[in-house]
Protein backbone atom coordinates (compact mmCIF):
# COMPACT_ATOMS: atom_id res chain seq x y z
CA UNK A 1 0.00 0.00 0.00
CA UNK A 2 2.91 2.34 0.68
CA UNK A 3 4.36 1.74 -2.76
CA UNK A 4 0.94 2.50 -4.25
CA UNK A 5 0.88 5.81 -2.38
CA UNK A 6 4.36 6.72 -3.58
CA UNK A 7 3.40 5.88 -7.15
CA UNK A 8 0.32 8.06 -6.91
CA UNK A 9 2.32 10.92 -5.36
CA UNK A 10 4.86 10.75 -8.17
CA UNK A 11 2.18 10.75 -10.86
CA UNK A 12 0.44 13.68 -9.19
CA UNK A 13 3.68 15.69 -9.02
CA UNK A 14 4.35 15.06 -12.71
CA UNK A 15 0.95 16.36 -13.80
CA UNK A 16 1.31 19.98 -12.66
CA UNK A 17 1.36 22.18 -15.81
CA UNK A 18 -1.06 21.62 -18.72
CA UNK A 19 1.86 21.09 -21.11
CA UNK A 20 3.34 18.51 -18.84
CA UNK A 21 -0.08 16.86 -18.63
CA UNK A 22 -0.11 16.40 -22.44
CA UNK A 23 3.36 14.94 -22.37
CA UNK A 24 2.81 12.48 -19.57
CA UNK A 25 -0.66 11.53 -20.82
CA UNK A 26 0.44 8.17 -22.13
CA UNK A 27 2.61 7.25 -19.21
CA UNK A 28 -0.23 8.28 -16.91
CA UNK A 29 -2.57 5.81 -18.60
CA UNK A 30 -0.20 2.93 -18.08
CA UNK A 31 0.26 4.13 -14.53
CA UNK A 32 -3.53 4.01 -14.01
CA UNK A 33 -3.65 0.38 -15.08
CA UNK A 34 -0.88 -0.46 -12.69
CA UNK A 35 -2.77 1.38 -9.89
CA UNK A 36 -6.03 -0.58 -10.26
CA UNK A 37 -4.12 -3.84 -9.98
CA UNK A 38 -2.40 -2.64 -6.84
CA UNK A 39 -5.36 -1.27 -4.82
CA UNK A 40 -6.21 -4.31 -2.74
CA UNK A 41 -9.20 -3.99 -0.44
CA UNK A 42 -8.13 -3.26 3.12
CA UNK A 43 -10.22 -5.86 4.93
CA UNK A 44 -10.97 -5.63 8.62
CA UNK A 45 -13.09 -8.14 10.46
CA UNK A 46 -15.64 -7.05 13.02
CA UNK A 47 -16.81 -9.53 15.63
CA UNK A 48 -20.27 -8.32 16.58
CA UNK A 49 -22.44 -9.64 19.43
CA UNK A 50 -25.66 -11.13 18.10
CA UNK A 51 -28.74 -12.37 19.94
CA UNK A 52 -32.21 -12.70 18.50
CA UNK A 53 -35.22 -12.76 20.86
CA UNK A 54 -37.39 -14.34 18.15
CA UNK A 55 -34.99 -17.24 17.88
CA UNK A 56 -33.42 -17.34 21.32
CA UNK A 57 -30.33 -19.42 21.84
CA UNK A 58 -26.92 -18.51 23.15
CA UNK A 59 -25.63 -15.08 22.15
CA UNK A 60 -22.78 -15.32 19.68
CA UNK A 61 -20.09 -13.21 18.07
CA UNK A 62 -20.64 -13.03 14.33
CA UNK A 63 -17.81 -11.99 12.06
CA UNK A 64 -18.18 -9.49 9.23
CA UNK A 65 -15.42 -8.36 6.87
CA UNK A 66 -15.44 -4.79 5.69
CA UNK A 67 -13.24 -3.02 3.14
CA UNK A 68 -12.03 0.02 5.03
CA UNK A 69 -11.31 1.87 1.78
CA UNK A 70 -15.01 1.98 0.99
CA UNK A 71 -16.18 2.84 4.46
CA UNK A 72 -16.32 5.99 6.57
CA UNK A 73 -13.84 6.40 9.42
CA UNK A 74 -16.16 5.80 12.36
CA UNK A 75 -17.44 2.52 13.77
CA UNK A 76 -21.01 3.65 13.11
CA UNK A 77 -20.17 3.93 9.40
CA UNK A 78 -18.97 0.32 9.47
CA UNK A 79 -22.13 -0.84 11.26
CA UNK A 80 -24.40 0.95 8.78
CA UNK A 81 -22.39 -0.49 5.88
CA UNK A 82 -22.78 -3.99 7.31
CA UNK A 83 -26.50 -3.45 7.75
CA UNK A 84 -26.90 -2.05 4.23
CA UNK A 85 -24.77 -4.49 2.30
CA UNK A 86 -24.19 -7.69 4.25
CA UNK A 87 -26.73 -8.37 6.99
CA UNK A 88 -29.89 -6.23 7.33
CA UNK A 89 -30.88 -7.98 10.54
CA UNK A 90 -28.07 -6.34 12.56
CA UNK A 91 -29.84 -4.19 15.13
CA UNK A 92 -28.38 -1.14 16.88
CA UNK A 93 -29.51 2.26 18.07
CA UNK A 94 -28.33 5.37 16.27
CA UNK A 95 -29.63 8.85 15.53
CA UNK A 96 -27.49 11.95 15.16
CA UNK A 97 -24.20 10.40 13.91
CA UNK A 98 -22.34 13.28 15.51
CA UNK A 99 -21.95 12.39 19.18
CA UNK A 100 -24.72 14.48 20.72
CA UNK A 101 -27.70 12.15 21.09
CA UNK A 102 -26.01 9.27 22.91
CA UNK A 103 -27.99 6.52 21.15
CA UNK A 104 -25.07 4.59 19.67
CA UNK A 105 -23.31 3.90 22.97
CA UNK A 106 -21.71 0.46 22.90
CA UNK A 107 -18.58 -1.38 23.89
CA UNK A 108 -15.94 -1.20 21.14
CA UNK A 109 -12.73 -3.23 21.60
CA UNK A 110 -13.37 -3.47 25.33
CA UNK A 111 -14.00 0.24 25.99
CA UNK A 112 -17.35 1.95 26.20
CA UNK A 113 -17.88 4.76 23.74
CA UNK A 114 -20.13 6.25 21.08
CA UNK A 115 -19.93 4.40 17.77
CA UNK A 116 -20.25 7.65 15.84
CA UNK A 117 -17.26 9.18 17.60
CA UNK A 118 -14.96 6.15 17.80
CA UNK A 119 -12.60 5.83 14.86
CA UNK A 120 -12.16 2.34 13.43
CA UNK A 121 -8.82 1.16 14.72
CA UNK A 122 -6.25 -0.13 12.25
CA UNK A 123 -6.01 -3.58 13.89
CA UNK A 124 -7.17 -6.46 11.76
CA UNK A 125 -9.98 -7.37 14.19
CA UNK A 126 -12.44 -5.41 16.30
CA UNK A 127 -14.97 -6.64 18.80
CA UNK A 128 -18.27 -4.81 19.26
CA UNK A 129 -20.50 -5.80 22.14
CA UNK A 130 -23.40 -3.98 23.80
CA UNK A 131 -23.00 -1.90 26.95
CA UNK A 132 -21.72 -4.22 29.70
CA UNK A 133 -23.95 -5.85 32.31
CA UNK A 134 -27.24 -4.68 30.83
CA UNK A 135 -30.11 -6.86 29.65
CA UNK A 136 -29.99 -7.29 25.89
CA UNK A 137 -33.18 -6.67 23.92
CA UNK A 138 -31.66 -7.59 20.56
CA UNK A 139 -28.10 -7.62 19.18
CA UNK A 140 -26.53 -4.34 20.34
CA UNK A 141 -29.70 -2.81 21.84
CA UNK A 142 -29.90 -2.92 25.64
CA UNK A 143 -32.66 -2.23 28.13
CA UNK A 144 -32.13 1.27 29.52
CA UNK A 145 -35.27 1.55 31.69
CA UNK A 146 -33.36 1.05 34.96
CA UNK A 147 -30.86 3.72 33.95
CA UNK A 148 -33.59 6.23 33.07
CA UNK A 149 -35.51 5.48 36.26
CA UNK A 150 -32.42 6.21 38.31
CA UNK A 151 -32.04 9.51 36.47
CA UNK A 152 -35.68 10.34 37.18
CA UNK A 153 -35.27 9.46 40.85
CA UNK A 154 -32.84 12.33 41.49
CA UNK A 155 -35.54 14.81 40.32
CA UNK A 156 -33.58 16.56 37.57
CA UNK A 157 -35.60 19.79 37.47
CA UNK A 158 -35.39 23.18 39.15
CA UNK A 159 -37.08 23.24 42.53
CA UNK A 160 -37.65 26.46 44.44
CA UNK A 161 -39.29 27.37 47.70
CA UNK A 162 -39.54 31.12 47.01
CA UNK A 163 -40.96 32.53 43.79
CA UNK A 164 -38.66 34.10 41.19
CA UNK A 165 -37.34 37.62 42.00
CA UNK A 166 -39.12 39.15 39.02
CA UNK A 167 -42.24 37.05 38.36
CA UNK A 168 -42.63 35.75 34.82
CA UNK A 169 -38.96 36.40 33.98
CA UNK A 170 -35.91 34.15 34.20
CA UNK A 171 -34.08 33.75 37.50
CA UNK A 172 -30.82 35.67 37.15
CA UNK A 173 -27.58 33.78 37.60
CA UNK A 174 -24.11 35.27 37.67
CA UNK A 175 -21.45 34.11 35.21
CA UNK A 176 -19.40 32.51 37.96
CA UNK A 177 -22.44 30.54 39.18
CA UNK A 178 -23.12 29.43 35.63
CA UNK A 179 -19.50 28.38 35.25
CA UNK A 180 -20.02 25.94 38.13
CA UNK A 181 -22.31 23.93 35.86
CA UNK A 182 -19.65 23.48 33.16
CA UNK A 183 -18.59 19.87 32.90
CA UNK A 184 -22.01 18.64 34.04
CA UNK A 185 -24.61 20.11 31.71
CA UNK A 186 -22.92 18.58 28.64
CA UNK A 187 -23.89 15.07 29.76
CA UNK A 188 -25.90 13.34 27.01
CA UNK A 189 -27.01 10.39 29.18
CA UNK A 190 -25.42 7.84 26.88
CA UNK A 191 -24.78 5.48 29.86
CA UNK A 192 -21.16 4.80 28.85
CA UNK A 193 -19.92 5.79 32.31
CA UNK A 194 -22.46 3.92 34.39
CA UNK A 195 -22.02 0.71 32.43
CA UNK A 196 -18.25 0.92 32.73
CA UNK A 197 -18.37 1.05 36.54
CA UNK A 198 -17.78 -2.37 38.14
CA UNK A 199 -19.63 -1.18 41.23
CA UNK A 200 -22.66 -0.47 39.04
CA UNK A 201 -22.33 -3.96 37.52
CA UNK A 202 -22.60 -5.63 40.90
CA UNK A 203 -25.37 -3.35 42.27
CA UNK A 204 -27.31 -1.98 39.29
CA UNK A 205 -30.58 -1.45 41.10
CA UNK A 206 -29.38 0.07 44.35
CA UNK A 207 -26.36 2.11 43.24
CA UNK A 208 -27.33 5.18 41.20
CA UNK A 209 -24.30 5.08 38.92
CA UNK A 210 -21.98 7.88 37.78
CA UNK A 211 -24.40 9.39 35.23
CA UNK A 212 -27.26 9.91 37.70
CA UNK A 213 -24.84 11.15 40.37
CA UNK A 214 -23.27 13.60 37.92
CA UNK A 215 -26.70 15.00 37.17
CA UNK A 216 -27.52 15.07 40.91
CA UNK A 217 -24.42 17.21 41.38
CA UNK A 218 -25.53 19.42 38.50
CA UNK A 219 -28.72 20.24 40.39
CA UNK A 220 -26.99 20.51 43.75
CA UNK A 221 -24.50 23.03 42.33
CA UNK A 222 -27.15 25.07 40.52
CA UNK A 223 -27.44 28.37 42.33
CA UNK A 224 -31.06 28.83 41.25
CA UNK A 225 -32.16 25.60 42.94
CA UNK A 226 -33.24 25.96 46.57
CA UNK A 227 -33.66 22.33 47.58
CA UNK A 228 -29.91 21.66 47.91
CA UNK A 229 -30.06 20.16 51.40
CA UNK A 230 -32.99 17.90 50.53
CA UNK A 231 -31.19 16.70 47.41
CA UNK A 232 -28.07 15.90 49.44
CA UNK A 233 -30.13 14.04 52.03
CA UNK A 234 -31.96 12.03 49.39
CA UNK A 235 -28.80 10.41 48.07
CA UNK A 236 -26.95 10.24 51.40
CA UNK A 237 -27.43 6.49 51.45
CA UNK A 238 -25.14 3.52 51.89
CA UNK A 239 -26.05 2.22 48.45
CA UNK A 240 -27.12 5.17 46.35
CA UNK A 241 -23.93 7.15 46.71
CA UNK A 242 -21.39 5.21 48.70
CA UNK A 243 -21.10 2.22 46.44
CA UNK A 244 -18.70 4.50 44.57
CA UNK A 245 -15.20 3.36 45.48
CA UNK A 246 -13.46 5.87 43.17
CA UNK A 247 -12.60 3.21 40.67
CA UNK A 248 -12.72 6.06 38.12
CA UNK A 249 -13.56 3.87 35.14
CA UNK A 250 -16.39 6.32 34.44
CA UNK A 251 -14.10 9.27 33.71
CA UNK A 252 -11.98 7.07 31.51
CA UNK A 253 -15.03 5.95 29.48
CA UNK A 254 -16.91 9.23 28.97
CA UNK A 255 -17.03 9.95 25.22
CA UNK A 256 -17.68 13.66 25.82
CA UNK A 257 -14.63 14.07 28.05
CA UNK A 258 -16.61 14.70 31.24
CA UNK A 259 -15.36 13.71 34.67
CA UNK A 260 -18.11 12.03 36.73
CA UNK A 261 -15.62 10.88 39.36
CA UNK A 262 -14.69 14.43 40.25
CA UNK A 263 -18.33 15.46 40.64
CA UNK A 264 -19.20 12.43 42.76
CA UNK A 265 -16.26 13.43 44.96
CA UNK A 266 -17.80 16.89 45.19
CA UNK A 267 -21.08 15.38 46.43
CA UNK A 268 -19.22 13.31 49.05
CA UNK A 269 -17.39 16.42 50.21
CA UNK A 270 -20.65 18.34 50.52
CA UNK A 271 -22.23 15.46 52.43
CA UNK A 272 -19.36 15.59 54.92
CA UNK A 273 -19.93 19.23 55.68
CA UNK A 274 -23.73 19.14 55.82
CA UNK B 1 -43.15 -12.41 26.62
CA UNK B 2 -41.46 -15.01 28.71
CA UNK B 3 -38.03 -15.00 27.07
CA UNK B 4 -35.16 -14.55 29.50
CA UNK B 5 -32.96 -11.80 28.17
CA UNK B 6 -29.22 -12.42 28.35
CA UNK B 7 -26.92 -10.11 30.26
CA UNK B 8 -24.35 -8.40 28.05
CA UNK B 9 -20.76 -9.50 28.75
CA UNK B 10 -18.87 -7.38 31.26
CA UNK B 11 -15.80 -8.84 32.90
CA UNK B 12 -14.72 -11.12 30.05
CA UNK B 13 -14.70 -8.40 27.43
CA UNK B 14 -13.91 -5.16 29.24
CA UNK B 15 -10.43 -3.92 28.45
CA UNK B 16 -8.26 -3.90 31.56
CA UNK B 17 -7.60 -0.26 32.29
CA UNK B 18 -5.24 1.45 34.66
CA UNK B 19 -8.09 2.87 36.75
CA UNK B 20 -9.81 -0.37 37.52
CA UNK B 21 -6.52 -2.29 37.86
CA UNK B 22 -5.44 0.06 40.64
CA UNK B 23 -8.75 -0.31 42.39
CA UNK B 24 -9.04 -4.09 42.33
CA UNK B 25 -5.37 -4.54 43.29
CA UNK B 26 -5.99 -2.29 46.27
CA UNK B 27 -8.87 -4.49 47.33
CA UNK B 28 -7.01 -7.77 46.76
CA UNK B 29 -3.86 -6.59 48.55
CA UNK B 30 -6.01 -5.38 51.43
CA UNK B 31 -7.76 -8.74 51.71
CA UNK B 32 -4.42 -10.57 51.49
CA UNK B 33 -2.87 -8.45 54.23
CA UNK B 34 -5.93 -8.96 56.41
CA UNK B 35 -5.61 -12.76 56.15
CA UNK B 36 -1.88 -12.58 56.86
CA UNK B 37 -2.47 -10.49 59.97
CA UNK B 38 -5.28 -12.81 61.07
CA UNK B 39 -3.20 -15.96 60.76
CA UNK B 40 -0.24 -14.30 62.43
CA UNK B 41 -2.51 -13.34 65.32
CA UNK B 42 -3.97 -16.84 65.60
CA UNK B 43 -0.68 -18.65 65.26
CA UNK B 44 1.80 -16.63 67.22
CA UNK B 45 -0.21 -14.70 69.74
CA UNK B 46 -3.10 -16.98 70.59
CA UNK B 47 -1.52 -20.41 70.45
CA UNK B 48 1.66 -19.22 72.05
CA UNK B 49 4.44 -21.38 73.33
CA UNK B 50 2.37 -24.57 73.65
CA UNK B 51 2.66 -25.06 69.88
CA UNK B 52 6.29 -26.05 70.21
CA UNK B 53 5.28 -29.27 72.01
CA UNK B 54 3.28 -30.61 69.07
CA UNK B 55 5.05 -32.78 66.52
CA UNK B 56 2.71 -31.81 63.68
CA UNK B 57 3.68 -28.20 64.15
CA UNK B 58 7.30 -29.02 63.31
CA UNK B 59 6.28 -31.02 60.22
CA UNK B 60 4.15 -28.13 58.96
CA UNK B 61 6.81 -25.59 59.80
CA UNK B 62 9.51 -27.51 57.95
CA UNK B 63 7.33 -27.86 54.86
CA UNK B 64 6.39 -24.24 54.79
CA UNK B 65 9.82 -22.90 55.72
CA UNK B 66 10.74 -23.04 52.05
CA UNK B 67 7.73 -20.93 51.24
CA UNK B 68 8.32 -18.35 53.95
CA UNK B 69 10.80 -16.25 51.99
CA UNK B 70 8.57 -15.90 48.93
CA UNK B 71 5.48 -15.24 51.03
CA UNK B 72 7.34 -12.52 52.93
CA UNK B 73 8.28 -10.91 49.61
CA UNK B 74 4.69 -11.06 48.40
CA UNK B 75 3.41 -9.66 51.68
CA UNK B 76 5.88 -6.79 51.49
CA UNK B 77 4.75 -6.06 47.93
CA UNK B 78 1.10 -6.13 48.95
CA UNK B 79 1.76 -3.90 51.94
CA UNK B 80 3.71 -1.28 50.00
CA UNK B 81 1.20 -1.23 47.15
CA UNK B 82 -1.75 -0.96 49.52
CA UNK B 83 -0.02 1.82 51.44
CA UNK B 84 0.84 3.89 48.38
CA UNK B 85 -2.58 3.42 46.84
CA UNK B 86 -4.21 4.31 50.15
CA UNK B 87 -2.22 7.53 50.29
CA UNK B 88 -3.25 8.27 46.70
CA UNK B 89 -6.90 7.73 47.62
CA UNK B 90 -6.67 10.04 50.60
CA UNK B 91 -4.92 12.72 48.54
CA UNK B 92 -7.57 12.45 45.85
CA UNK B 93 -10.38 12.71 48.36
CA UNK B 94 -9.11 15.78 50.13
CA UNK B 95 -6.85 17.61 47.71
CA UNK B 96 -8.69 17.31 44.41
CA UNK B 97 -8.06 15.18 41.41
CA UNK B 98 -4.34 15.34 40.70
CA UNK B 99 -4.05 11.77 39.58
CA UNK B 100 -7.02 11.61 37.31
CA UNK B 101 -5.11 12.46 34.15
CA UNK B 102 -3.63 9.00 33.85
CA UNK B 103 -5.04 7.40 30.75
CA UNK B 104 -7.50 10.10 29.83
CA UNK B 105 -7.68 11.48 26.32
CA UNK B 106 -9.92 14.51 26.55
CA UNK B 107 -10.05 16.37 29.80
CA UNK B 108 -12.76 18.54 31.23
Amino acid sequence: MATGLIRRAISRVQVTSPAARLLVGRSHASDAKAQTVESKPNLKSFQIYRWNPDNPGKPELQEYKIDLKECGPMVLDALIKIKNEIDPSLTFRRSCREGICGSCAMNIDGCNGLACLTKISSDSESMITPLPHMFVIKDLVVDMTNFYNQYKSIEPWLKRKTPAPTPGKEIPQSKSDRAKLDGMYECILCACCSTSCPSYWWNPESYLGPAALLQANRWIMDSRDEYTQERLDAINDEFKLYRCHTILNCSRACPKGLNPGKHIQNIKRLELSS
Amino acid sequence: MNILRPLSPHLPIYKPQLTLTFSISHRISGAFLATIVFFFYLLCLKIGLICFTYENFYQFFFYSSKLILISVEITALALSYHLYNGVRHLLMDFLGFFFLRIGRKRLK
